[in-house]
């Protein structure tokens, strides 16, 4: 039996076990079910983490679906300096991998004060691999997203690039950059007390929205031939610049653009700003010659001359509006179609001087000029046309002949189009096709017609004319072995900073189409200041040929395999 | 006593079962996000991959390949399309030959067949 003393104990002991059983009852209910959400929320905290999933931006294509630009992860490699207990120690091992010098890194690493340091960028799958087997402690990898050009400068211009956040810098990366990038999606991510990640949290999850595809009316093959022939004439005539633009004449499609000088877009950042720049649409220049075409087909399209029409060139030299005007080469009597042909200065003006000014500025503005032409690339401007009220006397001497008025290489290519098609001005463009990554189109892109600029009689005379300027006239280097070609040469003086027109620095350029019967291609070329000889005619036309000789064998080809794949199957 | 015994038994085992399914959860868990790295890391190299062959694909780099070996190519003044009886006859095969007309010629083409000629451009 228990004393009485005893049984106070007991109950004392009891009473105490019975207030602490309380008190950790009270706390643990006024954790659990009181105010839960605090501690829970630090608890998540500490094991749960947002993690994002990128996007994978779109991929650019060709016509035929070769890809001009696609998207890959590369490692790079970080380290927290605060976790390193022997920074010479990891650098020197770090180093042979990562290419850099050890003493490098250990400045990078020997940072205490920071909790984190790039050592390297998005570097190869095998140098990750081996840093991967290093294991080395507060040295650690992260995926980056890169995108990449496999075409490396081929279509560099029109492509353009996107930076290091993979948002687009330049050309249709940047015009359509909205439509390329996607949305990130993301979901919970559960770590270990190690932070390693635990894949058991069932969460809500967003899937992220890849970007959409682009295809472009653009043809690998015809894009390389064009840089080729370019880059050629570039480097033959050294030359400041230059610029070619390939089209369906029919539809507007663009074939090729290119420029030179031009880069690599897998490394622009080694580039100028100047080197990267779109010329074909963001430059503007006197056209010359090539912009009688304008002035001719208006006047025959008026009535005001017919093309065996005799006109006296006065042997080279004329003034007229207070101006003298000179021929590069001096002519007597000439017919219309051989003015133009011969490319004659004076008996252009005489024409000009018979139409007026208002019947050439609406011809200027019907041909597309003093407007970009929508093409959808960035800084496409559209030239300058200046309406006869703010004519000068000389103008009507000038602007029939090029001079005056402002122009871009894909305006040039857009007119001449005009004269190959039938007489119908075509919007210029780029993009064919939005697709899903799937391969389903999301939007499909048609030729636009624009307007009737002239009639189907003035485009049959002006066709007989610009065959005539390539087989007798100024553009006879422009002759394609086997198929009859139209186009027209320009020489257009470059002004000079003390205002006048310079002897040795030309824009020499050449626009033309071929077959000149059913045209299926149309050119325009401009070689911005070549040396020593400056003519469009021998500077220009050539690249005109061998871009027309190369991609008509190049598509006669792809009819025959498919005419003899069509026969197999 | 005795039923007290065996419930807490059976409590402690569904407790074990329990936290023995948690434990194999954690370590599915572990599995799943391993095989989720790999499938990204395959992912990503097969991408990488793909970029390589389509660079050494580029016109660009076939035509420096060449002039760096002094290659000199010239268009073909002809193209000449060789398609062999055999595979002329499988293709007709793939068409589903269904009338006797079909296998008629069917059998012409795999006996009589030749190659297919064509010129690239009036030379």
């Amino acid at each position: 039996m228990l004393t009485a003393a005893q049984k106070t104990r007991v109950a004392l002991v009891i009473m105490g076990f019975i207030l602490v059983t309380g008190a950790l009852l009270s706390r643990l209910f006024w954790l659990q079910v009181l105010h839960p959400s605090h501690w829970v929320t630090i608890a998540r905290r500490q094991h749960l983490q947002v993690l994002e999933l990128p996007p994978t931006r779109g991929a650019i294509l060709d016509r035929n679906l070769k890809p001009l630009a696609g998207s890959i992860r590369l490692t790079s490699v970080f380290a927290d300096p605060r976790h390193l207990k022997n920074p010479a120690g990891t650098a020197r091992l770090l180093a042979p991998v990562l290419k850099k010098s050890a003493a490098e890194l250990e400045v990078l690493l020997s940072h205490q004060d920071r909790g984190f340091v790039w050592l390297a960028r998005r570097i190869s799958n095998q140098s990750a691999a081996q840093i991967r087997a290093l294991r080395l402690s507060g040295v650690d990898v992260v995926m980056e997203p890169q995108r990449v050009y496999p075409q490396g400068v081929l279509a560099s211009h029109l492509v353009g690039f996107s930076g290091v956040d993979t948002q687009g810098l330049e050309g249709l990366e940047l015009a359509y950059d909205r439509i390329l990038k996607g949305e990130p999606g993301w979901r919970w991510l559960a770590r270990d007390a190690r932070r390693r990640p635990v894949g058991t949290w069932e969460g809500p999850m967003v899937t992220p929205r890849d970007g959409l595809e682009l295809v472009m009316t653009i043809d690998t093959a015809i894009q390389f031939i064009a840089e080729r022939a370019l880059d050629q004439a570039f480097q033959k005539w050294r030359a400041k610049g230059a610029s070619i633009v390939v089209m369906n004449p029919m539809t507007g499609e663009i074939l090729a653009l290119a420029n030179r000088p031009t880069f690599d877009a897998n490394q622009y950042e080694q580039t100028s700003a100047d080197v990267r720049r779109n010329r074909a649409v963001t430059d503007t220049f006197e056209p010359g010659s090539v912009f009688k075409i304008v002035t001719a087909s208006v006047a025959l399209t008026k009535g005001v001359v017919r093309p065996e029409e005799n006109f006296y060139c006065e042997n080279g030299t004329y003034q007229v509006a207070g101006r003298l005007l000179h021929d590069y080469r001096p002519h007597g009597w000439l017919t219309f179609r051989d003015v133009i042909a011969q490319s004659s200065n004076i008996g252009t003006t005489k024409v000009a001087l018979r139409l007026g000014p208002a019947p050439i500025y609406e011809g200027m503005q019907a041909f597309g000029f003093g407007v970009p032409t929508g093409v959808g690339l960035p800084g496409e401007v559209g030239g300058k046309v200046k309406p006869p009220s703010q004519w000068s006397r000389p103008s009507i001497t000038c602007i029939p002949i090029g001079q005056e008025v402002t122009v871009t290489s894909i305006q040039l290519a857009q007119a001449i189009s005009v004269i190959a098609n039938g007489g119908y001005l075509v919007k210029p463009w780029v993009v064919r096709e939005i697709r899903h990554p799937s391969g389903a189109v999301v939007k499909a892109f048609k030729p636009i017609v624009v307007r009737r600029v002239i009639p189907s009689e003035t485009v049959q005379q002006m066709r007989e004319i610009l065959t005539a300027v390539v087989e007798t006239g100024s553009g006879k280097l422009a002759v394609v072995d086997g198929f009859r070609a139209a186009g027209k040469t320009g020489t257009a003086q470059k002004v000079e900073p003390s205002g006048v027109y310079s002897i040795s620095r030309t824009m020499a350029s050449f626009v033309g189409f071929v077959p000149a019967e059913n045209p299926v291609l149309t050119i325009a070329v401009t070689v911005d200041e070549p040396q020593p000889l400056h003519t469009g005619g021998v500077v220009s036309a050539p690249v005109f040929q061998q871009v027309a000789t190369e991609t008509l064998a190049y598509l006669r080809q792809g009819e025959l395999l498919k005419t003899a794949q069509n026969e197999i199957q | 006593m005795r039923r007290t015994f065996l419930g807490l038994g059976l409590a402690t085992v569904l407790a074990l079962g329990y936290v023995q399914q948690r434990v194999m959860l954690v370590t599915v868990g572990y599995e799943l996000e391993k095989l989720r790295c790999l499938k990204d890391d395959l992912l990503d190299q097969n991408r990488v991959l793909n970029y390589n062959v389509l660079t050494l694909q580029s016109p660009v780099i076939l035509n420096r390949r060449l002039e760096e070996h002094q290659v000199q190519l010239k268009p073909p003044k002809a193209v000449e399309i060789l398609v062999p009886r055999d595979l002329l006859a499988e293709g007709l095969r793939r068409g589903e030959a269904t009338s006797w007309i079909q296998r008629t010629r069917e059998l012409a083409v795999r006996w009589l067949g030749s190659t297919r000629q064509a010129e690239a451009k009036p030379e």
